[in-house]
């Protein structure tokens, strides 16, 4: 109980970053078209903010459903590299559990998750972050059907900036201590940024995500662990 | 019924990157390099994730992405809680919105 309520107080903060970009799905896909049963329901199943943003952008243009789920698909598969990351830490619990654990795992409870200090019941405690950025994305999903253009023009544009201010709060604390880790998160980024003149953006965040990594691999000494 | 398949198919591809390492892993033991590998993923990853999208905020604006998340680096870098970091790159995003 005690690894669920920590989960769940890691999870709060957050929240700030995933409610902005629900309530912005909620009224796209009020104005793309769908329903609201119908917006919140992919909210509920789908559970991937930019997949599915994308995908009422791509419904408006009149794409085939099964194109707009093979981009979803080419989206959704840098979840593999972090899901990866996080089962070989959850290594010893069991599969149902794990399997369940997956269906919310996002950028933002992968990275929350990795960034905590490795511990005991690290399922329950995960378990604590989903549940919060769970509810939050549906239930902001909801606010935004019913908003949908309420809040003032200057603050709904000015929420776009959560999601990534949120990132950086969490990425800070860890590379301000070990310049190596900042030079490889610096090197990345910049990786990421050429690679998308060239491919589409997820194409280029898969590959600069392992391509930054195996620099990382090199740059940083092995005595020095970067992950605490 | 369209937008029923899209739901259920987009689900589906959306779970199964999500959950095949659970059912992989158990399989697989990681030697010592492919941990660090592992170990390094998060940072590039949300490296990955904040640049350069964050300049696209606003796509007709980029000053935007650039003010808000200086001031989020800013105050992460002084510890401040990632409420507070949050707080403060949207409010210094509204005094943007206005000023121009």
């Amino acid at each position: 109980m005690k690894r669920f309520i920590s989960g769940v107080k890691t999870g709060l903060p957050i929240c700030m970053g995933v409610i902005p970009v629900g309530i912005s799905f909620g009224i796209i896909a009020r104005q793309g078209g769908l329903e609201s049963w119908q917006a919140i329901l992919m909210s509920i199943i789908v559970f991937a903010g930019a997949s599915q943003i994308m995908s009422i952008g791509m419904l408006v243009q009149g794409a085939s459903v099964p194109a707009i789920i093979f981009a979803t698909f080419l989206i959704n598969l840098r979840h593999l590299i972090m899901s990866t990351y996080v089962m070989n830490r959850l290594k010893e619990k069991g599969l149902l559990k794990k399997m369940a654990l997956a269906y919310v795992l996002c950028d933002e409870s992968f990275a929350l998750f990795s960034m905590s200090e490795e511990g005991e019941d690290d399922d329950i405690f995960l378990f604590g972050i989903n549940v919060v950025l769970g509810i939050s994305w549906i239930v902001s999903t909801a606010i935004g059907c019913i908003a949908l253009s309420v809040l003032p023009d200057t603050i709904s544009k000015s929420l776009g900036i959560a999601f990534y201010a949120s990132f950086i709060a969490i990425l800070m604390p860890n590379i301000r201590k070990n310049m190596q880790l900042f030079l490889v998160v610096i090197i990345t980024g910049i990786i990421n940024s050429m690679f998308g003149m060239f491919f589409s953006s997820s194409t280029a965040l898969i590959f600069s995500i392992l391509i930054g990594a195996c620099i990382g691999m090199v740059i940083i000494k092995d005595e020095e662990r970067s992950m605490e | 019924m369209r937008i029923l398949i899209l739901i259920i198919g987009m689900g589906i591809v959306t779970y199964l990157p999500r959950m095949l390492p659970a059912v992989l892993v158990e399989k697989i033991r990681f030697n010592k390099k492919m941990e660090k590998f592992l170990s390094l993923i998060p940072y590039t990853a949300m490296a990955a994730l904040i640049f350069p999208g964050v300049l696209s905020v606003d796509e007709g604006n980029m000053a935007i992405g650039l003010v808000g998340a200086f001031v989020a680096v800013i105050l992460s870098w002084l510890k401040m809680p990632i409420m507070l970091v949050v707080v403060g790159a949207i409010i210094s995003d509204i005094v943007v919105y206005m000023l121009v």
